[in-house]
């Protein structure tokens, strides 16, 4: 077993840390990026071939640190499309752009599209499906998708295809994407048949690290947060925290944030290298929102009234983690998947 | 399930029923049924329509304008008028300070202050929280000065819903420092038009303004306005804590709330889903426990018991499980539950219904549905109630 990070995989959770901590809240802006691209973090999941330089491990590092902030809703497309890129288009140009911070890009596996799935019509040759709430997809020019047996990029001039964005229930951008019989000979292919499959495990592994690690920043920043305020609050002439009761829930959170980061860990071990397609996978995505969950509601009513405002943290945090939760290919959709195959 | 309500009870059921669905306007119907946001206008507008009837005010006594409801008549007439989705009747006045005026206050301060709220003229606000005292009220630190007929008043209050739509606040100042913090505290009736007085708005997580801060810098408030004895004012303060409490098992929102969940559940196909029906199901039962426990101690009281801790019981279970339904009718939304802008629902607010605003609306009440377990004194200090004073731990 080799749990325990590295040396450099400790030094990049704090540099990434000490970075976020510098700019709190906040939009990224493209100076942002461009810092970001140059300290190298776009290439944090894939591997050296292709002028990275880790794999799912240190991509979950970069997202749970970055966790907090507006900044990992931002990485996450652009990793996910590096993964898939990585393993149907090692030479593929766009994968120094992305690293580079020129090109934004959205990666798109199949459980991201509303119910009704995504459809390739082989006769006619077209592609349709409907995804809703992407992060980073307002401004990306290229979407990188990978379905069970094909592998396409896209840009959003092509026929057929139609965005709109709006603020969404974290109250950032949030994008629907319509492709609706985008003609397949305007698009990239860049991979077809049974040597998709281990890129669509690949995404989906990556998808949930990513989801996993932003679910533990989150939830470890809430808790913290909250230990800090229940040791200064004081009530009846004393620290809040010097309550047993409140104690108890305190520990419990503590726990909460202890699976949550075992849970990323798994999900991100899974991403490395090949990649597996498993329900654990899914597990972990819900177990991970459904505890980062329970800790921002904690975080908000052991806040008290201070708890309810826009100006800390703590709403926002749920607001974040509910969207997490009832996106498509969210805890909640998953659940209902589970459920539905096993009846 | 029958609770046996008597004939007079039936009766008066059947004519709260007719009334709100005769008088209650359809667009503020629509607004409460699908989570919209209330203004002030919304709310005056239902209580005028009330205060018309006489039925602002139902369990008063009727020397003071009130009807002399049975305790049993008040649920009923909460329960029906909120499941037919009238707004929340603003309990400052007519629930808090109210009953306060009429059972501790001069005949002059009876005089002068239950008319405005029995004819919904004057909009009140409850100043109690301040930010070193939340949990721990008794140490509240806003102060009151006597400087000749007047007090001098300086602090400030926080968590005051509506203080930005009110005419006048009651507040709980100090008085004496030197005593131990519940024996030097007075209640006041403050114009909130004094100078000196500064509302400032706190927006909350659903990036909506309900709540304020209210600054006092140097409000002469005349001793006149001040609420029985100096000093004893957490004696008042606790005899309202107990009216607010029981106001918090809402069966009838809570009805309102499930009728909601269940058409967003039907529109979604859910309505066959086994994981959706559990956990409807456990809803339905909640509000059933919870009826059922609010119907066994109104009979209670209406038998002479004083409500004790029975008010606990009701707040910490009533607001938990609104919470609950409201959280889980969002989760039925799944992914139409990710678009949301305030802003918008705040410039559509007099716009007809639209599935946007309804779905926007349910997301905003699942975020603001975060409060009621904080407010009203938190549910952990509920539970220390229920610990010490029913169960005789510590």
């Amino acid at each position: 077993m080799k749990l325990t990070p590295t040396e450099e995989q400790t030094m990049l959770a704090d540099s990434v840390a000490r970075f976020t901590a510098d700019r709190p809240g906040g939009a990224v802006d493209a100076a942002t990026w461009r810092e970001i691209a140059g300290l190298g973090w776009l290439g944090a999941g894939v591997g050296e071939a292709v002028g990275g330089f880790g794999g799912g491990r240190e991509m979950a590092i970069v997202i749970e640190q970055a966790g907090a902030s507006a900044l990992a809703e931002l990485l996450i497309p652009n990793y996910l499309a590096l993964a898939i890129l990585e393993e149907v288009g090692p030479e593929n140009a766009l994968i120094p752009d992305i690293m580079d911070g020129k090109t934004l890009a959205c990666g798109l596996v199949p459980e991201m599209a509303t119910a009704e799935g995504v459809t390739v019509d082989s006769t006619a040759r077209t592609v349709s499906g409907r995804f809703v709430a992407l992060q980073g997809a307002s401004e990306a020019t290229h979407f990188v998708l990978v379905l069970p047996d094909m592998a396409l990029a896209l840009t959003p001039g092509v026929t057929g295809v139609e965005r709109q964005s709006y603020r969404g229930l974290d109250d950032r951008t949030k994008t629907d994407l319509t492709l609706q019989r985008v003609p397949l000979a305007q698009v990239e292919i860049l991979a077809e048949g049974e040597i998709v499959r281990a890129a669509l495990n690949r995404a989906r592994a990556t998808r949930a690290a990513a989801v996993t690690a932003e679910c533990c920043g989150l939830a470890d920043a809430l808790f913290n947060d909250t230990l800090a305020y229940l040791k200064q609050r004081r009530q009846f002439g004393q620290p809040i925290g010097s309550f047993q009761a409140v104690q108890h829930r305190l520990a419990d959170m503590f726990v909460a944030v202890e699976e949550i980061r075992s849970l990323a860990l798994a999900s991100a071990r899974a991403a490395e290298g090949e990649g597996e397609d498993h329900p654990a996978l899914s597990q972990a995505i819900i177990g991970a929102t459904d505890r980062a969950l329970h800790v921002a509601r904690e975080a908000i009513q052991l806040h008290g009234g201070v708890g309810m405002t826009e100006d800390l943290p703590m709403g926002a945090g749920l607001r974040r983690l509910k969207l997490l939760q009832l996106m498509p290919g969210g805890a909640e959709d998953l659940r209902r998947r589970i459920i539905a195959n096993s009846a | 399930m029958d609770a046996g309500w008597s004939q007079e009870d039936m009766t008066f059921r059947e004519q709260v029923r007719s009334f709100t669905r005769d008088n209650l306007p359809a667009d503020i119907r629509g607004k409460v049924m699908t989570g919209r946001p209330l203004g002030r206008d919304d709310h005056m507008r239902w209580q005028d329509i009330l205060a018309a009837k006489g039925w602002i005010a139902g369990f008063w006594p009727e020397e003071y304008g009130g009807c002399d409801w049975t305790a049993s008549q008040s649920y009923i007439f909460q329960e029906e008028t909120s499941r037919a989705g009238a707004p929340w009747l603003l309990p400052f006045g007519v629930n808090y300070v109210g009953p306060v005026i009429y059972t501790y206050g001069t005949e002059a301060q009876k005089a002068r202050h239950l008319p405005g709220i029995v004819s919904n003229e004057v909009f009140w606000c409850q100043g109690y929280s301040e930010p070193n005292a939340g949990s721990d009220l008794a140490r509240l630190s806003t102060r009151a000065d006597r400087d000749g007929d007047d007090y001098i008043v300086n602090g400030s209050k926080i968590w005051t819903s509506m203080a930005h739509w009110a005419d006048w606040i009651f507040a709980l100042v100090r008085t004496d420092s030197a005593a131990k913090p519940q024996t030097g505290i007075s209640f006041l009736l403050i114009d909130l038009t004094s100078p000196g007085v500064t509302v400032k708005p706190i927006r909350s997580i659903e990036g909506a303004h309900h709540l304020n801060q209210v600054f006092f810098d140097d409000v002469r408030v005349p001793v006149e306005n001040r609420i029985g004895e100096e000093n004893a004012g957490w004696t008042y303060a606790k005899f309202l804590l107990g009216h607010e409490r029981v106001l918090s098992a809402e069966i009838g929102k809570a009805k309102r709330m499930l009728d909601r969940l269940r058409q967003i559940a039907g529109e979604r196909g859910l309505d066959s889903d086994p994981f959706h029906l559990d956990r409807l199901s456990r809803l339905e039962t909640d509000v059933l426990a919870l009826e059922w426990t609010t119907l066994r101690m109104l009979d209670a009281v209406m038998g002479g018991a004083a409500p004790g801790v029975e008010a606990s019981v009701l707040k910490l279970r009533g607001s938990t499980v609104i919470q609950s339904i409201a959280e889980y009718t969002a989760d039925c939304l799944g992914p139409d539950a990710l678009k949301f802008d305030p802003e918008f629902l705040e410039r559509t607010v007099n716009d007809p219904p639209s599935e946007l605003a309804r779905n926007m609306g349910v997301v905003s009440e699942m975020l603001f549905q975060r409060a009621p377990t904080i407010w009203g004194g938190s549910n952990e200090i509920q539970r220390n109630i229920i610990a010490k004073h029913a169960l005789g731990l510590g």
